[in-house]
């Protein structure tokens, strides 16, 4: 027992440790609490307000199935990786004399004790439902049970298959769960198609059972049978997990980096860049940096193009403008340009994204340009023109399908130039800033801070020609426009020459 | 042995360099010529590493001057690199290039042609049994591996000299067996290589002469001999010996205080300029 308790203790403090890594992870814990509590609120008054006008639940059995079975599927899905310790784990306790069982129970407890300290919303969503319908205290345990239930029989079968995944070196196991991920979201297709035959409230899933119990419960009778049916499959899930807990794992689990979301500090970040370079290697491997005959800067460009597509920072810069493209053919017809919106955002957060990814790539092998007696003039130039270049090209390819599409493009590319030029000279002016004489200490979400607050202050203009030019005439709208791009390359030339200085003042 | 030559290489004149609160380097004081493999040593935040970075250009003295060859590294801060190579003592490499486009980028930002890349890559990779891992992304590498592939960097323009900071940490027997042979081929052609180490063993049978730096001031510096008599230890005395017995006088007589003005008579060091 002792051994017990004190990993699950050393597993709990990990976890918030991993929170008290930076300031910025606290501040981000503390945006999610905020963030999330208003959404909990509004969810459970809706829900209060639907159930105290009459409407029937049950009509909505079938949807909430299905947004319960696609987290079980997601569950199941995660599994193929196997089994995964944290790499402290493996050196530390796995060298130790603990068995896979203690080791399995204390890290399941761990776990629950994580989740519940980030599902805190949730039980407020529920004690505003309970209390404001008045529900019986039967009701209201049948909830609470129904909840806990469906979450061990998540963790059991979680645990179970990714060991299993683990043990078995044949593909039997990822067979199996594909399988079963195809029963389990099989019946969605009802949902858009009316006349498919399966539908989950004929079908004794977890999902169906669980919802089924929330609505009974929700509706003031008991349900008995849901929760007998939830009962059961948490049963047959602890035998897999007894069955299960007796392999011993510690030879087959694989060891990951200890990454929290939350946990934004430089080591973690570089930790995770490590990971999106696994991922994205492999494509970004196609195009290499060789010997070529081309300039200096053409040269360092490349290389930065290369590490941009090897790191996923233009694979993020892609997708922010597929989804815009993507909402801006939606709504094309919509009286509020809610795309222009979207594109006024990304437009802003792509500099600053862009030039955060390189700070993490880059910062801690400076010392190679720093020391090899290149002009760093060269290097903060090819970085400056990649930025723009990403910022700026992707957004108008996107345009430009857009146009051929029936959509008005000046605006909008005046939009994304602009902000582009704007925010990658300030993002990376503030970068080179930070990283001279002492000043290499500021976290960088501080700098963040600053970059997004100089940059914001100085597209001000692109930003209110944007507003007003939506009811403004061709003959206004067109000069003004190239109004502001002057602006923004003058704002480019103005920082550009200050990067080049302040490169050459940077000591790490 | 090797005698020192007439050619000076390194002078670092009084050089200060605090940061915040800690005061990394009071009036140190060094001169390296060329063609001898000269040693730093020092206990843990001595001001080794500080004086390594000021060197090479990642650091700005506050006080000072440190000329390479003819150059005065504070009015010409590019030009002097080119005769320098460098490998820091936590190796960190872009880890999303491969070993070989690595090498490429270190040659290209060191003006070395396309022909001298490819010739030197080869020799290289060659040397430090790195051929398999030629197209390895940096980042599936081992820490021993990164070593070797910064060590090949740092050669690929041929440097007169060569700054290393704990050059032998984390690399393997046979590793270190080449890269000593490697330096004693370089100081053969006339080069210069100057280390920085804790191990002391190591820099006794490998270093013509050895500085020992202490709360960030040049103790003294020299051959095995004359650190012996200075230290006034045993004729047959290891340089461990030696170190110890320097570090604990050094001890005695400057107790450090935070962020010192630079005096007269600080500037001089315990035992004057070697």
């Amino acid at each position: 027992m002792g051994l017990f308790l004190n990993l699950y203790k050393l597993k709990i403090r990990t976890f918030l440790g991993a929170i008290r890594a930076s300031r910025l992870s606290v501040l981000l814990v503390a945006l999610y609490f905020v963030g999330v509590l208003p959404g909990s609120i509004g969810m459970s008054i809706a829900i209060i307000n639907v159930v105290r006008e009459g409407i029937d639940l049950t009509v909505h059995l079938d949807s909430l199935s299905t947004v319960i079975s696609g987290v079980i599927a997601m569950i199941l899905i995660s599994s193929l990786r196997g089994y995964t310790v944290f790499e402290y784990e493996q050196s530390l306790i796995f060298t130790s004399c603990i068995m896979p069982r203690t080791f399995l129970v204390a890290s399941l407890l761990a776990d629950l004790t994580a989740l519940s300290f980030f599902f805190f919303p949730l039980y407020l969503f529920l004690a505003i439902i309970i209390i404001s319908l008045a529900l019986p205290t039967v009701s209201a345990s049948v909830i609470a049970i129904g909840l806990l239930l469906l979450i061990f029989f998540l963790f059991f079968v979680k645990t179970s298959f990714s060991i299993l995944v683990s043990v078995r070196t044949d593909s039997l196991m990822r067979i199996v769960t594909a399988v079963f991920v195809f029963f389990l979201l099989l019946p969605a297709a009802s949902l858009g198609i009316p006349s498919f035959p399966l539908e989950y409230r004929i079908l004794p899933y977890p999902s169906t059972l669980f919802a089924e119990a929330l609505i009974d419960a929700l509706r003031g009778n008991l349900p008995v049978q849901p929760i007998l049916g939830m009962i059961s499959f948490f049963l047959t899930s602890s035998v897999l997990f007894l069955f299960c807990s007796k392999k011993n794992l510690f030879l087959v689990a694989k060891a990951v980096p200890l990454v929290s979301p939350f946990d934004t500090s430089m080591r973690m970040q570089t930790v995770k860049m490590g990971q999106n370079i696994r991922l994205f290697s492999r494509i970004g491997l196609r195009l290499s940096l060789g010997l070529g005959s081309e300039s200096l800067l053409r040269f360092l460009m490349k290389k930065e193009l290369i590490r941009m597509i090897r790191d996923g920072s233009l694979f993020v810069v892609l997708v922010f403008y597929l989804m815009a493209s993507i909402i801006g053919l939606a709504t094309r017809q919509a009286s509020f340009p809610v795309w222009i919106f979207v594109l006024a955002i990304y437009s802003f957060i792509a500099p600053a994204m862009l030039i955060g990814n390189w700070r993490v790539s880059e910062l801690d092998s400076l010392w190679i340009p720093l020391t090899s007696g290149v002009d760093l003039g060269y290097i903060a130039k090819s970085l400056l023109y990649d930025f723009i270049l990403i910022a700026s090209i992707v957004p108008t390819v996107v345009l430009a399908i857009l146009a051929f599409l029936g959509v008005d493009p000046f605006v909008p590319l005046v939009l994304v130039i602009s902000v582009s030029l704007i925010g990658c000279s300030a993002n990376l002016f503030t970068m080179m800033h930070f990283l001279g004489k002492k000043r290499r200490a500021t976290p960088s979400f501080m700098i963040g801070w600053v970059s997004m607050l100089l940059t914001s202050l100085l597209s001000s203009p692109t930003y209110i020609y944007t507003a007003l030019s939506l009811g403004l005439n061709p003959q206004i709208s067109l000069p003004l426009g190239a109004a502001i791009l002057i602006y923004s390359i003058s704002v480019l030339w103005f920082f550009s020459r200050r990067i080049e200085r302040k490169a050459a003042a940077i000591e790490i | 042995m090797l005698e020192p030559k007439e050619t000076r290489i390194i002078q670092l004149i009084d050089v200060w360099k605090a940061y915040d609160e800690v005061q990394a380097l009071r009036g140190f004081n060094l001169e390296i010529f060329s063609g001898e493999i000269f040693g730093l040593v020092g206990p843990n935040g001595a001001g080794k590493t500080t004086a390594l970075k000021i060197i090479v250009g990642l650091l700005r003295m506050d006080k000072g001057s440190v000329r390479i060859k003819e150059y005065d590294i504070q009015k010409e801060q590019y030009e002097y690199k080119r005769f320098i190579g460098y490998v820091p003592e936590v190796v960190s490499l872009p880890d999303y290039l491969t070993v070989e486009e690595f090498l490429i980028y270190s040659g290209r930002i060191r003006s070395v042609s396309n022909e001298q890349i490819r010739e030197r890559m080869n020799f290289y990779l060659r040397t430090f049994n790195l051929e398999s891992k030629r197209k390895t992304l940096i980042l599936i590498l081992s820490r021993g591996m990164k070593q070797k592939v910064a060590m090949a960097s740092a050669l690929i323009h041929d440097p007169d000299l060569l700054i290393l900071d704990e050059p032998l940490v984390g690399i393997d027997p046979a590793g270190q067996h080449r890269i000593k042979q490697m330096f004693s081929e370089r100081i053969k052609e006339g080069r210069t290589i100057f280390v920085s180490t804790h191990m002391l063993d190591t820099a006794e049978r490998m270093c013509d002469r050895v500085a020992v730096i202490h709360n960030g001031r040049n103790v003294a510096s020299g051959d095995l001999k004359s650190l012996q008599r200075l230290s006034k230890t045993e004729e047959h005395a290891t340089l461990e010996e030696v170190f110890l017995k320097l570090t604990e006088e050094a001890e005695e007589q400057m107790a450090p205080t935070p962020l010192e003005e630079p005096t007269e008579k600080r500037r001089r060091g315990l035992f004057g300029f070697h």
